[in-house]
């Protein structure tokens, strides 16, 4: 009987550590091991100087065991002007049989060791981590905004996600049953990665005066929404990117969505008469005109069965194509442009980036559109001559004007500048894809064409003391999806200067303005504005020559 | 203590005892103890045969003492190193007061850094930065003067901003001038930025007296311009500004001529700072 028993146990005791041992001693350890993840902190974003237009910081997280808050309603009455919360809501979340409840999220170190110096039972922390946007609502639509888990869900932010989280690590060890870490124990820590830093082009200070130009000049014409690029054409950096209206992503939650994206990227248009320049452009580079090769230029010009007058009646007169320019005529663009035909255009317009998504790979980016040849209509040719019937972004119509200023070579926009690794690593931006468009004795041309604008034509507005100032301005009708008709304007100005060495394009947009409607009148002060700052803050000295003369009439 | 050793306590011990006490020797090889027998043995013969009988004595009174002894040792041993572990626990603790005393501190201090380096980043934001120049009295330049430093040329046309203090000139390097000009010019013996604490007025005062008198002829007539306005109130300088429309723009760029630094700056601070101040 006994043997019988005994034999028994040795069976058991085989099984259990000869057989079954192993697999046995490692279920015990997984039920020690305990793996906590680390989270990698995330990348600040920053500006062309290095500061920081979001940063992560240390943060606390308020819990309760609601099986220790003894007397809810004294602790909610000393938590609540600390917190500066209503204390019977708070009394409320802190009422119940429940083990951990969240308090409050996303609190200053400093707010906690108020609460921690209450000694409140039953209240603990967390440490967290707090996405802060010290600018406020500075270069918001471009650095975009993350949500309540850190995540990046808008601008550089989503865009640039992956680099700025970093990767997660993990700590293993044995902890006994009240949760203690074993000391002797396996114990194995994978260190997290912190994210990469990314630097932009944008330049804060012109971004901020870039922005308040706007939002004022938005207000002031009751427009529904304005944006603003200013850019290095010779590099393709964007130091500026203003949208209005805008957000505080410190508090993107509340915001309206509409105001969270980057309507200079996200938002079409037709371009209008800004898009003159590029049909000129070609007509020139094909030596199909020069600035001062005169056109008789009609009242009216019927084409395609359709009547396409100017803006202001006028009746035949002679315009060189510097005065067609100068004077935004749609006639004389149409006139111009049929020495050069559809297709040439056509194949300008791709070269000078429309149609075609800037390369800024930004979310929410829209191409815009160009109607393919086949599917032109008997209009198709003289409106996309003047800037109708094609949709741009602002960005597009910066870029435009950028390749131009920068002699003819376009340069690929860029908003990211450099990313900076945790280890201090920093990793250039690759450099921009260039593509000449047109031969830089055009853009010369084109240039002191668009001098004329400004010093005889529509935009008197944007001239600048001291600076050679060209540029052009748009008055678009802009197309409504939902009724499917032209309903409002787009004003618009982009302009460059030094006009002899141009360092700067500044391209303003303003849409469906109530008080005025001319580009003339509401973008160029802006452009003036924006860019008098903008020479200064780049150190960009007047060059101290005298605006070129070229006739706008033709004897 | 060896058993040889030993047996030199037991010299009267009578010969019969011998077994007894090889026995009752605590320590020793057998053969040790067969060699102490015999040397005790003829130790009593040899010196005290004479002696008469002599009493037991306890051969185990050695043996008891050595045993306390042996007590207090090891007790004692016990103790220190009781002690000892007791101290040592007593030190480790202590340190691991001390690291997570000055974990806390290290953590208090890291978050007032980042406390402070978020009330930095807040105040030097551009919106704070203006609201804080608008505070002290500044507004912003909208005509800014740049100052050649290879030619001396002055471009730009000073001009009050915003109708309170001067526009001051901004020192640039244009990024046009070549090398050779530079060198020509001797740009290193010119210094690259003002000095904290520069006074210009002080520094103007030295070079004219250096200079001697002026050279007045020198003198861009847009400076002249600037002079009279500085006679003037602000508001008939505006006017003279607005008569003067856009050939007074163009005039500007052909009066400016290459002007000495020294003379024109000078010309130009008692011009501006002859505005008066709203």
């Amino acid at each position: 009987m006994t043997a019988i028993a005994f034999s028994l146990f040795a069976v058991r005791l085989v099984d259990l550590q000869a057989i079954r041992g192993d697999a046995l001693a490692a279920k015990a350890l997984g039920q020690r091991l305990e793996t906590t993840p680390i989270t990698a902190q995330r990348g600040a974003i920053l500006d062309n100087s290095g500061q920081a237009l979001a940063l992560t910081v240390e943060a606390r997280n308020v819990t309760a065991d609601q099986t220790l808050v003894t007397d809810p309603q004294a602790v909610a009455q000393a938590l609540g002007p600390v917190l500066g919360a209503d204390p019977s809501v708070l009394a409320e979340r802190l009422t119940g049989t429940r083990r951990f409840v969240y308090v409050a999220k996303g609190l200053t170190p400093e707010t906690w060791e108020r609460i921690a110096a209450l000694k409140l039972p039953g209240i603990y922390s967390e440490t967290t981590s707090r996405r802060v946007y010290p600018a406020g609502d500075l270069g918001a639509n471009v650095v975009g905004f993350v949500g309540a888990q850190g995540e990046g869900l808008g601008g550089i932010e989503y865009a640039l996600n992956a680099e700025l989280a970093g990767t997660n690590g993990t700590q293993t060890s044995e902890r006994g049953p009240g949760g203690k870490v074993i000391p002797t124990g396996q114990n194995s820590t994978t260190a997290a990665t912190a994210g990469e830093s990314v630097q932009l082009t944008i330049d804060r200070d012109i971004q901020f005066v870039a922005q308040r130009a706007l939002a004022q000049k938005v207000k002031e014409a009751q427009a529904d929404s304005g944006t603003l690029v200013v850019m290095d054409p010779r590099t393709g950096e964007i130091l500026a990117l203003a949208t209005t209206p805008t957000f505080d992503p410190n508090k993107a939650g509340s915001a309206d969505p509409e105001a969270r994206g980057n309507a200079a990227l996200t938002h079409v248009f037709e371009p209008g008469s800004t898009a003159k320049l590029m049909t000129l452009s070609a007509v020139v580079n094909e030596w199909k005109a020069n600035p001062y090769s005169a056109f008789r230029v009609p009242g009216g010009l019927r084409r395609g069965g359709q009547v396409f007058h100017d803006d202001l009646a006028h009746g035949t007169e002679m315009l060189p194509l510097a005065g067609v320019m100068a004077k935004s005529s749609n006639i004389g663009t149409i006139l111009a442009a049929e020495r050069i035909g559809g297709r040439k255009l056509l194949k300008y317009l791709k070269k000078f980036g429309i149609g075609e998504p800037t390369g800024l790979r930004f979310p929410g980016e829209a191409a815009g559109y160009v109607p393919p040849h086949a599917d032109w209509s008997a209009t198709s040719f003289p409106t996309i001559a003047f800037g109708q019937g094609l949709s741009v972004n602002a960005v597009q119509t910066a870029s435009v004007f950028s390749t131009i200023a920068n002699n003819g070579v376009r340069v690929q926009p860029s908003l990211v500048s450099q990313t900076l690794l945790a280890d201090g690593t920093v990793v250039p931006a690759p450099a921009p894809k260039t593509t000449r468009v047109v031969s830089a004795s055009t853009a010369r041309q084109v240039r002191a064409m668009l001098e004329s604008v400004v010093t005889d034509g529509t935009a008197p507005a944007a001239a600048i003391p001291g600076y050679r100032v060209g540029g052009k301005t748009g008055t678009a009708q802009e197309y409504n999806e939902n009724c499917h008709c032209y309903s409002g304007v787009v004003a618009s100005f982009i302009g460059m200067a030094p006009l002899d060495d141009p360092q700067l394009v500044v391209a303003v947009s303003i849409f469906n303005p109530k008080v005025g409607r001319y580009g003339g009148v509401l973008g160029a002060p802006v452009f003036k504005r924006v860019m008098t700052y903008a020479l200064q803050k780049r150190d960009i000295p007047p060059t101290g020559k005298k605006p070129g003369s070229l006739p706008i009439y033709a004897g | 203590m060896s058993a040889a050793a030993r047996k030199h306590e037991l010299p009267e011990e009578p010969h019969g005892l011998d077994d007894t006490a090889a026995e009752q020797l605590v320590d020793g090889t057998e053969q040790a103890t067969a060699h102490a027998t015999e040397y005790a043995t003829r130790g009593a013969r040899g010196h005290r045969s004479a002696r008469p009988h002599l009493q037991i004595v306890s051969p185990l009174r050695p043996e008891r003492a050595s045993r306390g002894m042996f007590a207090v040792v090891v007790g004692g041993v016990l103790v220190l190193g009781m002690v000892a572990i007791l101290l040592i626990n007593t030190t480790l603790a202590q340190g691991a007061f001390t690291i997570s005393e000055l974990q806390a501190r290290q953590a208090g201090l890291a978050q007032q850094e980042q406390a402070l380096a978020e009330d930095v980043a807040a105040a030097s934001v551009p919106r704070a930065l203006e609201k804080q120049a608008r505070s002290m009295g500044m507004v912003p330049s909208e005509n800014p003067v740049f100052l050649q430093v290879p030619s001396g040329r002055i471009l730009g046309k000073p001009k009050p901003a915003g109708g309170a203090r001067s526009a001051v000139p901004t020192l640039v390097t244009p990024a046009d001038a070549t090398v050779t000009e530079a060198v020509d010019n001797g740009k290193a013996d010119l210094p690259e930025s003002v000095p904290v604490g520069y006074d210009p007025a002080a520094a103007d005062a030295e070079a004219a007296a250096k200079a001697g008198s002026a050279d007045a002829g020198t003198k861009a007539s847009g400076t002249k311009a600037d002079g009279k306005k500085a006679d003037g109130t602000k508001a008939s300088g505006t006017k003279a500004d607005a008569k003067k429309g856009k050939s007074g723009e163009n005039g500007l760029w052909q009066d400016s001529t290459v002007i000495d630094v020294t003379g024109d700056v000078a010309s130009t601070d008692a011009g501006l700072s002859a505005v008066p101040v709203n």
